[in-house]
């Protein structure tokens, strides 16, 4: 015990002893600091250094002493000579790029996933925003159970005193044998006299249509019609909903009579009356009745009563309208089909084919040269094509039906869609296509240049307008103004002081005519079409007399007065540049030597001869309107390559006036569509799942996209 | 032949009657392109009109909202209200106005000196405004009680905070100003502080699509690019002048445009820092802010020199010039989220509202008026090469002094191309590289 105790006492006096002496030394020890509050902000000064750290080598050399823990002192030692020691980390400023530099790498990667969405929207035609996606989430258990309701206390009781009838929807069951013997003999008999009752009525009614006698069957259908008209007046009275529906029975009707040729001036019969009509009153009135017939199905059930009065009362032919055969509208209805129809016959038909089929063929060449132009245009076209069949026969077909695909749906989505199937049949070295085929860019020879980013493609080409805004200060724009409207009063006043040319004799001229031959423009529309026009012409409307088809205005009187206009105006005219005075006298009743008149007239140069001066009823131009040149596209706009290009974008028209309806709304829909008064939200990653933009494969645009630098 | 007959229109009235006094009289058309040799020519002159039109409805001044006592230093756009918006100004106080009847609805002092930046949350519910006080406070859009009126919460920061943007869907956001900081909403610390070498940021903002990206403008003329996960800074572009603000295209995760001080805009791919993929001129001084539209397809400048500016942002040129004699230097610009209206906040206290399409007519169009319009729209489209279409289309009268300021920068520009070429051409072949537009204003890329 003592022992111990005096051990403390050393200890302790050799504890004061050192801070004695350590204090003698006057160089500072830093304490060793405490981590006392959890910050995320460590100094470096701040680390705890681990000084009594824990020396396996003194351990293992206190086991070694006994001979007992030989095998452990060598397992400590073999593990100590094992372990590695850590390089030293990197420096902090280096540590950080590292960091910098991965952390960069991998936001590439995951920004690159959107490249099909950026690419395709900035592609397609037109995009709708908010861009909304159906949720394919079910509704959730919660929201689902709500709509069950718990019953009131009140509803309970309610429910006590005067119980729901339960609606039993148990099915009954089926007996083994649903009918006793009797029943089923009976069931039988009943079958067969149902069955005899029906071939005797099929008999009937075969024997009647077979009656050729045109009163049985007139009286047949007016028995019919009575017995209809009656039945019909008593449902309108015991169920006018059922008459309702009857009604539009007769809607029905004249829908089907609309698109039958039944009761039209096309048929066998009507023609042959036709022809006769023109000598027999009667039967002009027949053709009338037939056609009035027709025109009551026809007409549309303005009011039900007096309707059914008139569908059901024999036709009374409207007679000032009815009466003329020959009248457009009774004869036939403004129909295209049907004027093609009655045209079409004979050798027209035959002419009119040949036509088409010449016109088919020329469109699908055309096609083929477009594309073979577009692929030439293209830097690298990309070979793996439709590749066509071995027979040229069969390839042309497959041409044609290309051809009717693009012409049904403008947009070439179907084409590309159809693409990785042509990939696989690539490599085969005929290829002709009309498809839409996106080049494939070589990424190492072109200049690496980011306007490629205004180069993406659109399906529907459009000229890239990128210049600076024509800016100029209000001061300017009045001046320009002013100068306009300078130049307009200057020609009102013009056209003023000219002085009205008097009317045309109202006689004619019988020796005034003008031989006209159909004349076309000059437009890029093919020939043939052209051809086929005239042709048509000539076979419905015979040659024409011009002058007596405008009997009212004198065109030709109003022509020659132009022609002769245009020449008077670049006639060089004499200038007369006499000063009456000069050199004499002057004055009222003076009359100036003709002598000095003569003198001082500056004679024109002689008029050169006209191009249309002996070619009778035609107009030559002679000279460019430099009016017109202003309005001239000097050179092809940016996306277009070619001027055959643009100039078809400018030849296809937009409006309704010369394309239908829908093509109209098709073309004009602007690209971008927006709903007023809805937030239109941020892009959502769930447009990466969505299958459109999955599925976007240009490749060419996406590469062009996702370009590393 | 005695009498020839004619053949002339004549159709039966009853079929051209309607159906009903609203259906639209049947007109019989044929479309046989050879009986209309003259469509093209026809549109030509419907697109000249177009054109005209356009023009003369082109009046984008819709109102002001004037309140502020001193010039308008930044704007918020409400996240799911379009009439909402709040606007700090340089006195600290903070307005909420309602944009469909023009007013002020709420007002308070928010900030001892500058309101630097306000952000909405992105359910809208609160914004939060940092100011020069170097406090980030957070309020309620909307005033139930008295209690609401204090903010809901104020943190204090270390150091001035110039800017603040909120996370698309997590509920952190970041600000800047010494460092590029992220804070949650229920900590008063910063969760994490971002450095790089600089020490004053001036703009920061969040990417709305790749929503961990925010992107901040320093005063080192440099755009730095962090994630706000565990790699934080990421690159940095160093431009010739410093940019002053910044926005992220909405629809396209990759492409951000920057507002610099030498009169441009820039819009880079994050992936290609290197050069800018487009420069945006047009400005003739310093582009104070930028925005994008919610299409992704435009994005609107607000310039010092009193001009707001329209860009396509695949264009180089502006769309569209705006101004008015009154407004000032620009401080802000917001594009509404229906992409209908441009907001801008200007020196003189004003907020201005303009349409995004200067002559696009507001409120319901029938049916019929849309497809009108649809068909003028397209048929500019189509002539837009036209010079006749082209010149009026984009003619633009603006004041005096911006003017001058393009003939000086023209001055300035051939001036130096001058320059160069003669250096150029008194220089060993090759010492004078061709150096591309896109490529000169970038100083380097740091990793």
């Amino acid at each position: 015990m003592e022992d111990i105790e005096d051990t403390d006492l050393v200890a302790l006096e050799h504890d004061r002893l050192i801070s004695a002496v350590s204090k003698l030394d006057k160089t500072q020890h830093i304490t060793e600091p405490t981590r006392n509050e959890p910050t995320n902000l460590n100094s470096e000064f701040n680390l705890i250094k681990r000084t009594n750290k824990l020396n396996i080598d003194n351990v293992a050399k206190v086991l070694e002493d006994t001979a007992h823990h030989v095998q452990i002192s060598k397992k400590l030692k073999k593990t100590q000579s094992g372990a590695k020691v850590l390089s030293k980390p990197l420096e902090k400023p280096q540590a950080e790029r590292i960091k910098r530099a991965t952390g960069y790498e991998e936001t590439k990667k995951k920004v690159g996933r959107w490249d099909p969405v950026v690419a395709r929207s900035r592609t397609v035609d037109y995009v709708t925003f908010p861009i909304k996606h159906v949720s394919a989430k079910l509704e959730p258990t919660s929201d689902f159970l709500t709509k069950f309701k718990l019953k009131s206390e009140l509803e309970k009781e309610l429910e006590e005193v005067d119980p729901q009838p339960m609606v039993e929807d148990e099915e009954e069951e089926e007996p083994i044998f649903p009918k006793s013997y009797e029943e089923m003999v009976e069931y039988r008999q009943h079958l067969a006299k149902m069955r005899a009752q029906q071939s005797y009525k099929a008999a009937k009614a075969k024997r009647q249509s077979k009656i050729k006698s045109k009163k049985f069957h007139r009286v047949l259908k007016k028995e019919k019609l009575k017995q209809e008209l009656k039945e019909f007046e008593e449902l309108q009275k015991r169920d006018p909903e059922e008459a309702l529906k009857k009604l539009e029975g007769i809607e029905k009707a004249r829908a089907l009579e609309r698109h039958t040729l039944r009761h039209k001036s096309t048929g066998k019969w009507a023609k042959n009356k036709l022809i006769r009509a023109k000598y027999d009153k009667e039967v002009r009135q027949q053709l009338a009745d037939q056609l009035s017939v027709g025109r009551s199905l026809t007409k549309k059930v303005q009011d039900n009563q007096s309707s059914d009065d008139e569908g059901d009362d024999e036709p009374t032919p409207n007679f000032t309208l009815s009466q003329d055969p020959f009248n457009p509208w009774m004869v036939q209805r403004s129909d295209k089909s049907n004027i093609n129809a009655e045209f079409n016959f004979g050798y027209k038909k035959f002419v009119q084919n040949k036509l088409n089929k010449h016109k088919e063929s020329d469109d699908s060449d055309s096609d083929e040269n477009d594309v073979s132009e577009k692929d030439i245009s293209n830097e690298k076209p990309l070979k793996n094509e439709k590749s066509t069949s071995p027979e040229p026969k069969e390839e042309k077909s497959t041409v044609t039906k290309a051809n009717k695909e693009k012409t049904a749906a403008p947009k070439t989505k179907k084409g590309k869609r159809q693409l990785p199937a042509a990939k696989l049949k690539a490599k085969k070295p005929l290829a002709t296509s009309n498809w839409d085929v996106e080049t494939v860019d070589d990424t190492d020879n072109k200049p690496k240049d980011n306007l490629e980013y205004l180069k993406l493609k659109k399906q529907k080409t459009k000229a890239v307008i990128d210049e600076e805004l024509m800016e100029s200060s209000s001061k300017t724009a009045e001046g320009m103004a002013n100068e306009e409207k300078d130049e307009t009063i200057s020609e009102l006043v013009k056209a003023a002081q000219t002085p009205v040319q008097e009317s045309a004799d109202s006689n004619i001229d019988p020796n005034r005519f003008i031989e006209v031959k159909p004349k076309y423009l000059n437009t890029a529309i093919s020939q043939v079409e052209n051809e086929y026009d005239q042709l048509d012409d000539d076979q419905v409307v015979p040659r024409v007399n011009i002058e007596e088809v405008f009997e009212e205005d004198d065109v030709v009187a109003s022509f020659r007065q132009e022609k002769e206009d245009e020449i008077n105006k670049d006639k060089p005219e004499d200038i007369n540049l006499t000063l009456p005075g000069w050199g004499a006298w002057g004055g009222k009743g003076v009359k100036p030597q003709k002598r000095k008149k003569n003198r001082f007239i500056l004679k024109a140069p002689p008029k050169m001869p006209r191009r249309d001066e002996n070619k009778g009823d035609i107009i030559i131009k002679e000279f460019k309107d430099p009016k017109l040149a202003v309005h001239k596209v000097k050179d092809v706009p940016f996306p277009f390559e070619s001027v055959k290009d643009y100039e078809a974008s400018i030849r296809a028209p937009l409006g309704n006036t010369f394309i239908p309806e829908k093509a109209h709304k098709k073309l004009i829909r602007p690209s971008i569509i927006t709903k007023a008064g809805k937030i239109i939200e941020p892009m959502d990653e769930e447009e990466l799942l969505v299958p459109k933009n999955r599925n976007f494969k240009n490749q060419s645009v996406i590469k062009l996209l996702g370009r590393k630098k | 032949m005695s009498k020839m007959k004619i053949k002339v229109i004549s159709r039966n009235p009853d079929d051209y009657l309607r159906a009903t006094k609203r259906d639209i009289h049947k007109l019989p058309r044929n479309y046989d392109p050879s009986l209309h040799p003259l469509e093209a020519p026809r549109e030509y002159v419907r697109a000249m009109n177009a054109v005209k039109l356009e023009r003369v409805f082109a009046k984008p001044f819709i109102g002001n909202l004037d309140g502020h006592r001193d010039g308008v230093s930044s704007l918020a756009k409400h996240p799911s209200r379009l009439a909402v918006l709040a606007s700090g100004a340089f006195d600290g106080e903070i307005r909420l106005w309602d944009l469909a009847v023009r007013k002020c609805t709420r007002n308070f002092v928010a900030h001892e000196g500058w309101v630097r930046a306000l952000c909405f949350t992105p359910q809208g519910d609160t914004f939060t405004s940092v100011g020069d006080d170097k406090t980030i406070k957070t309020w309620k859009s909307e005033v139930q009680s008295s209690v609401d009126e204090e903010p809901v919460n104020t943190l204090l920061s270390m150091s001035v905070v110039t800017g603040v943007t909120h996370h698309r869907s997590k509920p952190i956001f970041a600000t800047c100003g010494e460092h590029c900081q992220l804070w949650e909403n229920t900590r008063n610390e910063p969760v994490k502080v971002f450095k790089w070498g600089v020490d004053s940021l001036h703009h920061v903002s969040f990417n709305q699509v790749e929503q961990n990206l925010l992107a901040s403008c320093a005063s080192d003329r440099s755009v730095i690019l962090y994630d706000c996960r565990e790699s934080g800074p990421l690159r940095k572009v160093v431009m010739e002048l410093r940019s002053n603000a910044l926005s992220w295209n909405p629809m396209e995760a990759f492409i951000f445009t920057v507002a610099n001080e030498d009169y441009n805009l820039y819009t880079f791919d994050v992936r290609k820092l290197k050069q800018p993929i487009n420069v945006h001129m047009g400005h003739t001084s310093a582009v104070i802010d930028v925005d994008y539209a919610p299409t992704g397809r435009e994005f609107v400048a607000g310039s010092y020199d009193k001009t707001v500016r329209i860009f396509e942002s695949l264009k180089g040129n502006s769309r569209d010039v705006y101004h008015t004699k009154r407004m000032q230097r620009l401080t802000c610009v917001k594009w509404t989220l229906d992409n209908k209206y441009i907001l801008s906040g200007s020196d003189e206290m004003n907020i201005r509202m303009w349409k995004a399409r200067a002559s696009e007519k507001l409120g319901v169009l029938k049916p019929r008026e849309r497809t009108a319009l649809n068909y003028a729209d397209s048929l500019k489209e189509k002539f837009a090469n036209h010079p006749q279409v082209k010149r009026i289309a984009r003619h633009r009268h603006v004041p005096k002094h911006i003017l001058n300021a393009q003939n000086e920068i023209r001055t300035i520009k051939q001036k130096a191309k001058r320059k160069e070429g003669n250096r150029r051409a008194h220089s060993k072949p090759g010492a004078i590289p061709f150096v591309p537009e896109r490529q000169r204003h970038i100083v380097k890329e740091d990793e």
